[in-house]
C-alpha cells in the first residue's frame, strides 16, 4: 500500500481542480482509449500525478487543463505501446480487450468519430476535439499535441476546410 | 484567449457537432468518479462489499424509481405488439367488385383494383408502415418508394448509390417494420432505419443507418428480418434476422439509445441450428412463424412446435396441396387475428386461424395472383380488412371478409394485464431471478451457460455478466445458483460459497466484482446438495454497526431446515454466524420456496413463509402459525391449487404461483386472508422464480421466468400492511 500523501495546503485547490475538470480528462481519456475502463484507469492515473507532482512542486502556473490533458495522453500511449509489446511476448499475460458493451452502446458516436476520417487525418480530428472539447487555445493545443502554435492553427484551419467539402459529417 | 469565439458560422456548426456528439459519451462518465483516495486506509476485503446503515428504506437513494417504474409499466401494458402489421388507420380501398361470399370449400373471389403501378416487373418486397403508407422496393431501379395507399403516389426514400454519412446505400434486398420505422436491409448488409416525420403524410422522414457490428458476418444470403418489440413507449425492438450461413435466427436486442444492436446481445435464437437457405418468409409475434419449402411451421422457445395449418378444403389431394411462400397477419399480437399465406401451387390466399391454424376460408383472383411478391393486410377502423399485395409491376388491394368476421383466439383472460417477454434467452434453462438493487433492473442465472444476466427491465437489454472475486487469493465463482438482491447482489454459487457485489456502472458493462462471505464456523449439517432458498433481510435495530445491516436465511439443502445467519466482527474481518435455525419438516416435504420480508425487523417473530407440498405456511418463533389459511375459493373448474413460489412486495402483500391452475393469487402479508387473483394466463406455465417490483405509485409488476423468457405483467393493487 503507499504511503498517504502529504499535500497539506494544497487537497483544497486540488479538490476544486479534481471537480472541474474530471469530466473533461475523463472524455479525453475516453477518446483516447476508448474502453471505460482504460479510460478511468488513465484518468485516475492522471490525477493521481496531478495530486503528487503539485503537492510537491505546486500547482502548474498556466491552467491545469492543459497539464492534465497532457498527462493523461502520455499514460495512454505509454498503454497503448506497453500492450502492443506484450502481443509479442510468448504466453504473454497482454490484457483482454475490455468494454466491448462499452463501444457498442455509444457506437453511434464511434461511427461518427471515425467518419471524420474521410476528410480528415488522425490528428487534425484531435486538434479539433481538443479545441471544441474544452476550448483550449492553440497555444495549449500546442502544448499537449507537441506542435507550434502556427503548426496548430493551420492543422485547424485545414481540417474546418476539409469539413466545408463533407457538410454531411456535422449531422 | 479561447477558441469559443469564433465568428465563422460554419466553424461555431463544426464546433457544435462535436459538443453535441462528445455529449453522447457523458453518460460513461462514472458518476462514483469521487475524489481519489488520499489518506484513507485501503478497506478490508469484506467491508469493501457495499453496505447500508440500520434502518435505510430499499427505495431511498432511487429517486428515478418511480419514473422509471412507470416507464416500465407503461412499456408493459402496451408492448407485446408486433411492430410487423401494426395497425393504422387507413381507410379500406373502395373495390372495383365487391367480394362475395363463397361457401366452404370455394375460393372467394377476389376483385382487386390497382393502388399503384411501377414501370417495373421486378418489385420485390412491400411493407405497411405504422404511419399508414407502403414501403415497395423496386428491384430494377434498385430503389426504396414510400407509397400512398389513398392516392397511391410515390417516392423514393432510399436508392442505391447514395451516400450517407460517410456510408454508400447498396442494393436494398429485404424490407421489415419495426415500432415507428422501416427497416431496410441491402446488399452489403446495412440496415437502414427510415423514420417517417410525425404527423406527416406526405411521405417525409429520416433515414439514418442502424449499426449493426458484426452484420457483415450474416453473408448474402440473409432471408427475412423480423422485429417484436420490447418498449411500445420507446419504439424499442429486437431485431431477428434469418442468416442461413449461421443456421440460425439471430436475435439482436436494442441498445440503450436504440440507434444500434449490439453484438453482445446477440443470441441464436433456435434451439438447434438448421438449414434457413430456403426459407421464404418470417412472422414474428411472440412465436416465430416460418414459411420454409411451402410449409409454415411454428417455433417456440426455439423449437418447432406442433402447431400446422390445415388443409384448406378443397386441397385434399395432388396436386393441390398448398405450397405457401407468404404470410401476413391481420393482427400483431400473439394468438390472436388472422393468418393470410399465399399458395403458390394453386394462385390463391388462404386464410388461416392464428391460434389453433384451422382454416378459415380462401380467396383467389385469378391472374392477380399468379406472381405475388409480398403481401400486407390493413385493417380500418371499423374492424374491416384488406388484403394488399405486389404481384408483376403493381400493388394490387381487396376488401376481404370471412364468414363470423376477424376471428380472435385469445388466451385465457387474464386478471391482470397481458403478459409480454421483457427478454428472451436462447434457452428455456433459466433457474432464477431476482429484482435489482436499483430496482430497475433483474438479475437472472442462466444454468445453460452457468452465466448470471442483468436484464434492464425498461428496455429489455440484457448484458451477461463476468463474476470475479473482487480479491486474488479468493477461490474462483462456481456455477451461480442463488440470487438475493437487497442493496447488493448475493450470489450463491454450485460450492455454497456466499459472494456479495455492488451493482452499477460496472455490471452494466458485463463486469461484477464480488467479495465473499465466510462462516465463522462450518455449517451444522451438510451443504452438499445445496441450500434451497435464500433470502437478504435488512438489519436489526438493536445492531447500528455497518457489519449488522443484513441478515442471511437460508433453506437447507434437505429442505427441513431454515437457518439464520448474522454476520459478525472480529478486528477487521467480517463473518457470517448461524444465530438460529428450526426444523420445519412439520410438512413432510422439503421446503420449496421461502420469502421473508426485507424490511421485517425480526423475521424469526414476525414469520418466514414457506412453500412445502404444495401449501403454504407461515413460521413464527419456529413453529407454524395456526391461525394462518392461505386457502382460496376455487371454482368447480379449476383444480386443487398447488403452490410453488412466492414472492413479496413492498405493502405487505403476498403472491404465490399456483402451478395447478396456472394462476397467481395474492394474498394478505398480515393475516393470510386470500385477497384475488392477480394473474391468470398460460404464460405463467412453467414459472421457475418470480418477484414483484413496486412502483412509486404503488402500483406492482409480476415478473417470472418460464422457459427461455422473462416475462412481465402489471398487476394493480394488493392488500394488507405491514407483516
Amino acid at each position: 500500500m503507499s504511503e498517504p500523501l502529504e499535500v497539506g495546503n494544497q487537497t483544497e485547490e486540488f479538490s476544486a481542480v479534481y471537480a472541474r475538470l474530471h469530466c473533461d480528462v475523463f472524455r479525453y481519456c475516453l477518446v483516447l482509449t476508448r474502453s471505460v475502463e482504460d479510460a478511468e484507469d488513465v484518468a485516475g492515473e492522471t490525477f493521481e500525478r496531478a495530486l503528487r507532482a503539485w503537492s510537491k512542486d505546486g500547482a502548474p502556473s498556466a491552467l491545469p487543463l492543459p497539464w492534465l490533458l497532457l498527462t493523461a495522453r502520455r499514460i495512454a500511449i505509454d498503454r497503448a505501446r506497453r500492450r502492443r509489446l506484450l502481443r509479442w511476448l510468448p504466453l504473454s499475460a497482454a490484457p483482454r480487450s475490455t468494454s466491448v458493451a462499452f463501444d457498442q452502446d455509444r457506437i453511434d458516436f464511434w461511427l461518427w468519430f471515425d467518419s471524420l476520417s474521410t476528410a480528415l487525418t488522425p490528428r487534425q480530428r484531435e486538434v479539433l476535439l481538443l479545441r471544441y472539447q474544452s476550448d483550449l487555445t492553440d497555444a495549449e493545443i500546442g502544448r499537449i499535441l507537441g506542435l507550434s502554435e502556427p503548426g496548430v492553427r493551420s492543422l485547424a484551419s485545414r481540417a474546418v476546410s476539409s469539413l466545408r467539402q463533407h457538410p454531411e459529417l456535422l449531422r | 484567449m479561447t477558441n469559443n469565439l469564433a465568428t465563422d458560422p460554419f466553424e461555431s456548426e463544426v464546433r457544435a457537432a462535436f459538443r453535441r456528439h462528445l455529449a453522447t459519451l457523458d453518460p460513461l462518465i462514472p458518476t462514483n468518479f469521487g475524489q481519489p483516495e488520499i489518506d484513507r486506509p485501503a478497506p478490508d476485503r469484506v467491508a469493501a462489499a457495499p453496505r447500508v446503515r440500520r434502518g435505510r428504506s430499499l427505495r431511498s437513494g432511487t429517486a428515478g424509481l418511480g419514473a422509471a417504474a412507470g416507464l416500465v409499466l407503461v412499456a408493459l401494458i402496451a408492448s407485446g405488439l408486433l411492430l410487423r402489421g401494426t395497425r393504422p388507420a387507413v381507410a379500406s380501398p373502395s373495390p372495383l367488385v365487391p367480394a362475395s361470399g363463397a361457401p366452404t370449400g370455394q375460393a372467394t373471389v377476389l376483385s382487386p383494383r390497382v393502388v399503384a403501378s411501377f414501370g417495373s416487373d421486378d418489385l420485390q418486397s412491400a411493407v405497411l408502415s405504422p404511419d399508414g403508407a407502403a414501403y415497395v422496393i423496386d428491384s430494377t431501379v434498385s430503389t426504396v418508394y414510400w407509397l400512398s395507399l389513398q392516392t397511391g403516389a410515390k417516392l423514393p426514400i432510399l436508392r442505391a448509390g447514395m451516400e450517407l454519412a460517410g456510408s454508400v446505400v447498396g442494393n436494398p434486398r429485404v424490407l421489415a417494420t419495426g415500432g415507428q420505422d422501416v427497416l431496410i436491409l441491402d446488399d452489403a448488409n446495412s440496415l437502414w432505419r427510415w423514420r417517417p416525420a410525425d404527423t406527416d403524410k406526405t411521405g417525409r422522414g429520416a433515414l439514418v443507418k442502424l449499426a449493426i457490428p458484426d452484420s457483415v458476418n450474416w453473408g448474402s444470403g440473409v432471408r427475412a428480418l423480423g422485429t417484436f418489440i420490447i418498449n411500445a413507449q420507446l419504439g424499442m425492438y429486437n431485431l431477428y434476422v434469418v442468416v442461413p450461413s449461421a443456421g440460425q435466427i439471430l436475435k439482436y436486442p436494442p441498445a440503450a439509445d436504440g440507434n444500434s444492436f449490439p453484438t453482445a446481445g446477440r443470441a441464436n435464437w433456435l434451439a438447434v441450428s438448421q438449414d434457413l437457405s430456403t426459407i421464404d418468409d418470417m412472422y414474428v409475434d411472440g412465436h416465430i412463424f416460418l414459411v420454409d419449402r411451402g410449409k409454415i411451421t411454428r417455433h417456440s422457445l426455439g423449437q418447432a412446435d406442433s402447431w400446422a395449418p390445415a388443409l384448406p378444403a378443397g386441397s385434399a389431394a395432388e396436386p393441390n396441396d398448398p405450397y405457401y411462400t407468404h404470410l401476413a397477419a391481420d393482427d400483431p399480437s400473439q394468438d390472436r387475428g388472422t393468418f393470410y399465406a399465399y399458395d403458390r401451387n394453386n394462385k390463391q390466399v388462404v386464410a388461416i386461424r392464428k391460434a389453433d391454424g384451422s382454416s378459415i376460408g380462401t380467396y383467389g383472383a385469378s391472374a392477380a395472383l399468379n406472381d405475388l411478391r409480398a403481401m400486407f393486410v390493413v385493417t380500418a377502423e371499423d374492424g374491416s380488412a384488406s388484403l394488399y399485395w405486389l404481384n408483376g409491376g403493381e400493388l394490387l388491394a381487396a376488401p376481404i371478409r370471412h364468414a363470423g368476421g376477424v376471428p380472435t383466439a385469445s388466451p385465457s383472460p387474464s386478471v391482470g394485464s397481458e403478459p409480454s417477454v421483457v427478454a428472451s434467452f436462447g434457452t428455456d434453462e433459466l433457474s432464477q431471478a431476482a429484482l435489482g438493487p436499483d430496482r430497475a433492473s433483474a438479475y437472472v442465472i442462466d444454468t445453460t451457460v452457468n452465466k448470471i444476466y442483468r436484464v434492464d427491465l425498461e428496455t429489455g437489454v440484457k448484458v451477461a455478466l463476468d463474476v470475479s472475486p473482487d480479491n486474488p487469493s479468493a477461490p474462483p465463482v462456481g456455477r451461480p445458483r442463488l440470487l438475493g438482491s437487497l442493496n447488493y447482489l448475493l450470489i450463491v454459487d454450485s460450492n455454497n460459497r456466499f459472494w456479495v457485489g455492488p451493482t452499477g456502472n460496472r455490471d452494466k458493462a458485463g463486469s461484477l466484482s464480488v467479495s465473499q462471505l465466510t462462516f465463522d464456523a462450518p455449517p451444522s449439517f451438510s451443504w452438499g446438495t445445496g441450500v434451497r432458498s435464500v433470502c437478504v433481510v435488512s438489519g436489526h435495530p438493536a445492531d447500528d454497526s455497518e457489519a449488522g445491516a443484513f441478515d442471511y436465511y437460508v433453506a437447507s439443502p434437505a429442505g427441513v431446515e431454515v437457518i439464520k445467519y448474522a454476520p459478525v466482527t472480529a478486528g477487521q474481518t467480517v463473518s457470517l454466524h448461524m444465530t438460529h435455525g428450526f426444523d420445519v419438516n412439520q410438512q413432510s416435504a422439503p421446503i420449496d420456496d421461502m420469502y421473508v420480508y426485507s424490511q421485517s425487523v425480526d423475521p424469526l417473530r414476525s414469520g418466514i413463509f414457506l412453500v412445502q407440498g404444495g401449501e403454504i405456511s407461515l413460521y413464527q418463533s419456529g413453529k407454524p402459525a395456526p391461525q394462518w389459511t392461505f386457502s382460496r375459493p376455487i371454482s368447480s373448474s379449476e383444480q386443487a391449487p398447488y403452490y410453488t413460489v412466492v414472492a413479496g412486495d413492498d405493502l405487505g402483500a403476498l403472491f404465490a404461483y399456483d402451478r395447478a391452475n396456472k394462476q397467481v393469487a395474492v394474498f394478505s402479508g398480515a393475516d393470510g386472508s386470500y385477497v384475488r387473483a392477480a394473474l391468470s394466463s398460460p404464460a405463467l406455465d412453467g414459472l421457475s422464480s418470480m418477484f414483484v417490483a413496486t412502483g412509486m405509485d404503488q402500483a406492482r409488476t409480476l415478473y417470472w421466468i418460464t422457459g427461455g423468457k422473462l416475462m412481465g405483467a402489471l398487476i394493480s393493487g394488493g392488500s394488507g400492511g405491514a407483516p
